[in-house]
């Protein structure tokens, strides 16, 4: 054990160590084992769960190394599977017993069944039983594709199970895993082995955190690998085994790139397998895996190119082709998933001038620009030009895909020199416009705009302090257009004019209209718009629910699909969230703060100085929790409306399409409301643990029985990926 | 209170070097038990006992990437002559910031191309684009300034060595953004890296300053 750098996918290098120790010294054989066991018992007790398979997965294959006697290993597995039994646990608890020894008999099946077969086909029959009666309305909510074709998305239990099955079929020959133990027989044969003292799996809690089910990623069979070796079969345990080495792989070098991608490409029996197809379904896998990837996005952008640099003669045109296969199956291909691929495929291709066989996919120009196919070319087009620039775009694509080209990205200034000399607010645009350049304050800037109509009041209002629609328009469009050159630009002339804006949005109403007039003026630019938006939220200009009500307000139905208002709305969630988290981190940080006080004064004595200095402190620390108690209480507050804001706004446009669609007859599965639904659901993946939270306000007042039941189904999937 | 950025990240401690472990007994270990149990002595049992709860804690702390080698996040050799303060509080600073120097950009390289890229790591608090001192025209390079010191580890990870504008682009850490730190400190006013280097690039305004003097 002196190599600190353990590598899970060298597991059987360490169990024939372990096995050949055990041999020369059965004493630090019984030690190792007992401190594993030790171990096993601190992961479970910490939510470690993939850790504590591997725990496991060890110790299985001890018994192969002579170290551990399988009858014992049978009995853990035992009372693994006992779990099964337990009654008002969370599924996803039993789920997890039953896939640690399911995952451990590629292994170790073979040893287990020649010495307990009896035992072990009880086991396996009480396993088969569980996953018959088990819930599986969560699979639709973690599919990547909907269609069944041309590969089924599996629950990860049925297609392990599916493999376990096969593999007991070919009597538990299994070739992949290598195992240099089988060169050591003759030494481990001759060693004692150790019983594993009985295990009883720790009782539930309520802090575990189980992992949450998942579906097994396919994209390729034996039929997509042109030529060389075959690709194992879906419901082979050697794919099984290739699949966890590899992510084994990934997860112990992410952070290296250029080192992932050379351990990954030197994986021990390459030659047996299409390697290059196996690596890029394993990390599209990844990529894709709702709700949320193992690792962040970027990262497997970087390794693909990695991969791509050290077999530029294979791997590009495997990738390739993995595009090819997606781009076919977008029809049926998650919003989610599909974000992910616009985001992937752009910036690969923005490593690469942009070169691609564009008029392969000349299909999607004859299609309705809302249909995946245009709408992914589009979109991808979109962020393309974002890392490059307009004129690029337009000649990297052939000409008859000017259609899907995005617009340019200039701003739309309503006061400017072709404006209609009768358009209310023009000429106080001069004025204002004027004033601004002539480096006026804010007083000045709110007195100038005290002359502007309020075209909301006819009579004499409150003396102009109301909200005033106009008054947000001048200004505003005003200073983005003066201030239009860059991001730098635009960030300083919302600083510089804070006060002026807070003025003029203190109502709700206020910040949507500067919402909306933001949107006029850079609808052309949507990566403006966000990163406006982000601005005024950390100014608090706008508040986010304010955001959430603009992007469901009917002036944005036609951006509703649109890549970026998604992009927008989950950010502004994410700063939400982080700002509840921040306070929340300062009130525990102010309590264990106090805690240390009580501690120092109770081991302190009694001197007297020491005790008034602490009161004191003390006095001052419970009034800074108090307040900070509010605080937190008052964040949560807020976040939990900007989730039922959003809900609420969900509910009701998805109803009325249905409603519609209903009354009239037509077929509710328009493009539209595929995109809509995918929506509301990919708010409960990307923020599910925030959201469990409120879970019971969500019930109560939203997710009630009389809701349509497509929409409630949405709300039911997501309950059950904890159950 | 707001939600505003906090520029706080504190770096992750250095991995602890792994002390070595022993568990293997050593070449002159008594003979293997037959049958009888084997009691070595007291403190040599004890040692073993460490060792072996060391042994199984790097097995377990290898599994959970405890001990992980984390290359790409390592300071580079670079440090700024012009930094005020100690070469022991510039240390501290890199090693606790947000901000990152980027290099290698082309002179027509936006903010906005910029703010792309590297939002692929984290949100992005602030850009400043570097400029030429005389012409006050962007040369190059630019700091990127994130609001967690996670965000732009990520960056030095995935983006550090891919391309912007076609262009390799490099990334560093850098001590934090200060006035004046925007401007190239070349003589003819862009980046030193121009004022003497001898091929020819149409991103960075042809051939290096020197070059073009001769």
């Amino acid at each position: 054990m002196q190599n600190a750098r353990l590598l899970p996918e060298k597991l059987t290098v360490y169990t024939t160590l372990v096995g050949l120790l055990n041999a020369r010294n059965y004493n630090f054989g019984g030690e190792f084992v007992e401190a594993m066991i030790r171990q096993l018992k601190e992961t479970l007790k910490s939510n470690l769960y993939s850790e504590a398979v591997y725990l496991v997965r060890f110790l299985s294959d001890l018994v192969n190394c002579h170290v551990i006697a399988a009858p014992s290993m049978v009995a853990m597995f035992e009372n693994f599977v006992s779990v099964t039994q337990e009654e008002d646990i969370p599924q996803v608890r039993s789920d997890w017993y039953v896939y640690v020894v399911l995952s451990s008999l590629p292994w170790v099946g073979k040893e287990l069944y020649e010495k307990k077969d009896v035992e072990m086909d009880r086991l396996l029959n009480q396993i088969e039983g569980y996953l018959k009666r088990r819930q599986k309305t969560h699979v639709p909510m973690l599919q990547v594709w909907t269609a069944e074709k041309p590969h089924p998305q599996e629950e990860y239990l049925d297609c392990l199970w599916a493999q376990v099955q096969k593999l007991k079929k070919d009597r538990w020959q299994e070739r992949h895993i290598l195992r240099p133990y089988i060169a050591f027989d003759s030494v481990l044969c001759e060693a004692l082995q150790h019983n594993l003292p009985p295990f009883t799996p720790p009782a539930h809690s309520d802090d575990a955190v189980y992992p949450m089910p998942h579906v097994v990623f396919r994209m390729f069979d034996y039929t997509d690998a042109p030529e060389g070796p075959v690709m194992p079969g879906s419901h082979s345990v050697e794919r099984f085994v290739i699949e966890e080495n590899l992510r084994c792989i990934i997860k112990s070098h992410w952070r290296e790139r250029k080192t992932c991608a050379a351990q990954l490409l030197s994986y021990p029996g390459k030659n047996k397998i299409p390697l290059n197809y196996h690596i890029v379904e394993v990390i599209f896998g990844e990529l894709f895996q709702l709700p949320s990837p193992p690792h962040i996005d970027v990262m497997y952008t970087a390794l693909l190119i990695e991969l791509c640099k050290l077999q530029p003669g294979s791997l590009p045109q495997v990738l390739a082709q993995a595009t090819e296969m997606m781009y076919m199956r977008l029809d049926t291909m998650n919003t989610t998933c599909i974000d992910r691929l616009i985001n992937w495929f752009s910036h690969h291709l923005s490593n690469f001038q942009f070169r691609w066989s564009w008029d392969d996919w000349a299909d999607c120009l004859t299609q309705d620009i809302e249909k995946p196919k245009p709408k992914f070319v589009k979109e991808v087009l979109d962020k393309c030009m974002r890392l490059s620039y307009h004129q690029r775009i337009v000649d990297i694509v052939p000409p008859s895909f000017s259609a899907l080209i995005p617009a340019d990205p200039v701003c739309s200034y309503k006061y400017g020199e072709e404006a209609d000399s009768s358009l209310p607010g023009l000429a106080m645009a001069t004025t204002v416009g004027n004033a601004i350049k002539n480096r006026a304050s804010n007083e000045e800037i709110l007195i100038v705009l005290k002359d502007v109509p309020n075209p909301n009041q006819d009579d004499d209002d409150d003396g102009g302090d109301g909200f005033n629609p106009l008054k947000i328009e001048v200004f505003l469009q005003t200073l983005l257009h003066l201030a239009a050159k860059s991001f730098s630009h635009s960030f300083s002339a919302l600083a510089k004019f804070h006060e002026v804006l807070k003025t003029l949005t203190d109502s709700d109403e206020g910040k949507l209209h500067i919402l909306r007039v933001l949107y006029e003026f850079w609808r052309n630019h949507p990566q403006m718009i966000s990163v406006l938006v982000d601005k005024l939220i950390r100014t608090q200009i706008v508040d986010c629910a304010a955001v959430a009500n603009w992007i469901f307000s009917p002036e944005m139905a036609h951006d509703f699909t649109r890549f970026y208002v998604w992009e927008i709305l989950h950010s502004t969630i994410r700063k939400m969230n982080k700002h509840v988290q921040k306070i929340q981190n300062e009130l525990d940080e102010a309590k264990v703060k106090l805690e240390k006080q009580h501690n120092k004064k109770r081991d302190s004595g009694d001197e007297e100085d020491m005790e008034k200095n602490s009161e004191d402190e003390e006095g001052q620390l419970e009034e800074q929790i108090e307040r900070l108690q509010e605080k937190v209480e008052s964040a949560q507050s807020e976040q939990k409306n900007l989730f039922l804001v959003i809900f609420q706004r969900f509910i009701m446009l998805l109803t009325e399409h249905l409603v519609r669609c209903e009354t009239s007859g037509v077929d509710l599965n328009t493009t539209w409301y595929k995109n809509g639904i995918e929506r509301l659901q990919q708010i409960f993946l990307m923020h599910h643990v925030i959201i469990q939270q409120y879970m019971g306000t969500l019930e109560n007042l939203l997710f009630t029985a009389e809701l349509d039941h497509h929409i409630l189904a949405v709300y039911q999937q997501f309950c059950a990926l904890q159950l | 209170a707001g939600i505003c950025g906090s520029v706080s990240g504190s770096a992750p401690a250095p991995c602890p070097d792994a002390p070595a472990a022993e568990p293997c007994p050593p070449a002159s270990a008594p003979p293997r038990p037959s049958g009888g149990a084997w009691r070595p002595a007291t403190d040599t049992h004890f040692s073993l006992q460490t060792q072996l709860h060391t042994g199984v804690s790097f097995l377990v702390t290898g599994l959970n990437n405890g001990n992980r080698s984390d290359s790409y996040v390592d300071v580079s050799q670079y440090r700024d002559q012009h930094f005020k303060g100690n070469r022991y509080e510039q240390e501290k600073l890199l090693k606790q910031s947000c901000s990152l120097y980027v290099g290698n950009l082309s002179f027509y390289t936006t903010e906005e191309q910029v703010h792309e890229l590297f939002s692929k790591s984290g949100d992005v608090k602030r850009i400043v684009i570097g400029l030429d001192k005389v012409k006050k025209t962007a040369c190059g390079f630019c700091f990127v300034e994130y609001y967690t010191r996670a965000d732009a580890e990520n960056a030095m990870r995935f983006i550090n060595g891919s391309r912007l504008d076609d262009r390799i682009i490099r990334t560093d850490w850098d001590a934090g953004f200060k006035e004046g730190r925007q401007f190239g400190r070349g003589k003819s006013g862009g980046q030193v890296r121009d004022e003497y280097r001898q091929d020819y690039d149409p991103a960075r305004g042809g051939y290096g300053k020197l070059v073009q003097k001769s």
